[in-house]
């Protein structure tokens, strides 16, 4: 299925992209991390995981839901979601 | 005349008492328009110095400025622009220990922090004195905003939920904190005249790269440690 990645704040920089379309052969939020990590040179998964969970201060959002409503990293995804990335952002 | 913005609307603004803490690249702009539209009170809170570096972004301190408090720069500026108003510069850092005295009598709080540490703290005050507060923050060309109403909507604790947060410097395009700041002031003014919808229970995204506005919902958090057993105060 085809799914679009959306990267905000330092996250943006560290993946080289505002925002990527891909295919993924999994289909849940894990696999689309660990899609995206390939793709990016080991960029994603250091900067949004900690222990195989996602890190308290990073907002990940499928469809504009915040996964820890939904079933976290195994919230299963469908061809067309857009999943959103957002670190802590705090500066002023 | 805006519909709704009359005298009476006016005279609520006047009798109002607000504190921006932190005026630096959000807090300049957000108090350069609290302070025209003639807010009556306005409570200034910063410990820091005029430095080099600010000048790209927080445009209440000027090259005149450097190594001056900046609440010192700032009220001089705000109340030649508007002599009418009460400025109150309150060269302190702000910490859990004074957090409740420097925010005594505020009806709203708007933030022009530069870290997630000081936010929490103010956020839980917020929560346990029950006054408004609006949320701002900035990185690179992106800035973010939502609007907490104590027993409402979340806290920032619904939204970030840890305790702690690293101590960052956060790079910044002098523009992105003068939308969110601007943004910040209008959020204000609508809590305190009653007019229009604030962002409750919204977290509002600026993505100044690719110029645009998104919004999403935010959920409080039923568990929270902060906010989950506050009633509403509106």
């Amino acid at each position: 299925m085809k799914v679009k990645a959306e990267f905000f704040a330092d996250l943006r920089e560290k993946v080289g992209c505002p925002a990527m379309e891909l295919e993924i052969a999994g289909s849940t939020l894990l696999d689309l991390i660990e899609e995206l990590d390939a793709r990016t040179g080991g960029a994603l998964m250091k900067n949004v995981l900690e222990g195989g969970k996602l890190k308290d201060l990073v907002k990940v959002l499928v469809n504009g839901r915040d996964v820890r409503g939904l079933r976290g990293l195994e919230t299963g995804l469908n061809d067309g979601d857009v999943v959103s990335f957002f670190p802590p952002v705090a500066g002023g | 005349m805006v519909k709704g913005w009359g005298e009476a609307a006016q005279l609520k603004v006047k009798s109002a008492r607000v504190a921006v803490i932190g005026v630096g690249g959000l807090g300049s702009p957000a108090s350069l328009y609290l302070a025209a539209s003639g807010i009556g009170y306005l409570r200034l809170i910063d410990c820091d110095t005029v430095d080099l570096s600010n000048l790209n972004r927080q445009i209440l301190h000027w090259s005149t400025d450097l190594g001056r408090p900046k609440v010192e720069s700032a009220a001089m500026k705000l109340t030649q622009l508007n002599p009418e108003i009460a400025v109150d510069p309150v060269n302190e850092a702000l910490t859990v220990d004074n957090v409740a005295e420097l925010l005594k009598g505020i009806d709203v709080v708007v933030d022009g922090l530069d870290n997630l540490q000081s936010r929490f703290i103010v956020n839980e005050a917020c929560v346990s004195l029950r006054i408004p507060y609006v949320y701002g923050a900035v990185y690179g060309m992106e800035g973010f905003l939502t609007t907490i109403v104590p027993g409402e909507g979340p806290c920032l604790r619904c939204i970030y939920p840890s305790a702690s947060a690293p101590a960052e410097a956060f790079p910044v395009v002098g523009t992105a904190p003068g939308v969110i700041g601007s943004l910040e002031a209008s959020e204000a003014l609508k809590l305190i005249t009653g007019i229009g919808k604030p962002a409750i229970e919204r977290l509002i995204i600026y993505d100044g790269e690719l110029m645009r506005f998104d919004e999403i919902a935010i959920k409080k958090d039923e568990g929270c440690p902060v906010c989950s057993r506050q009633k509403p105060i509106r």
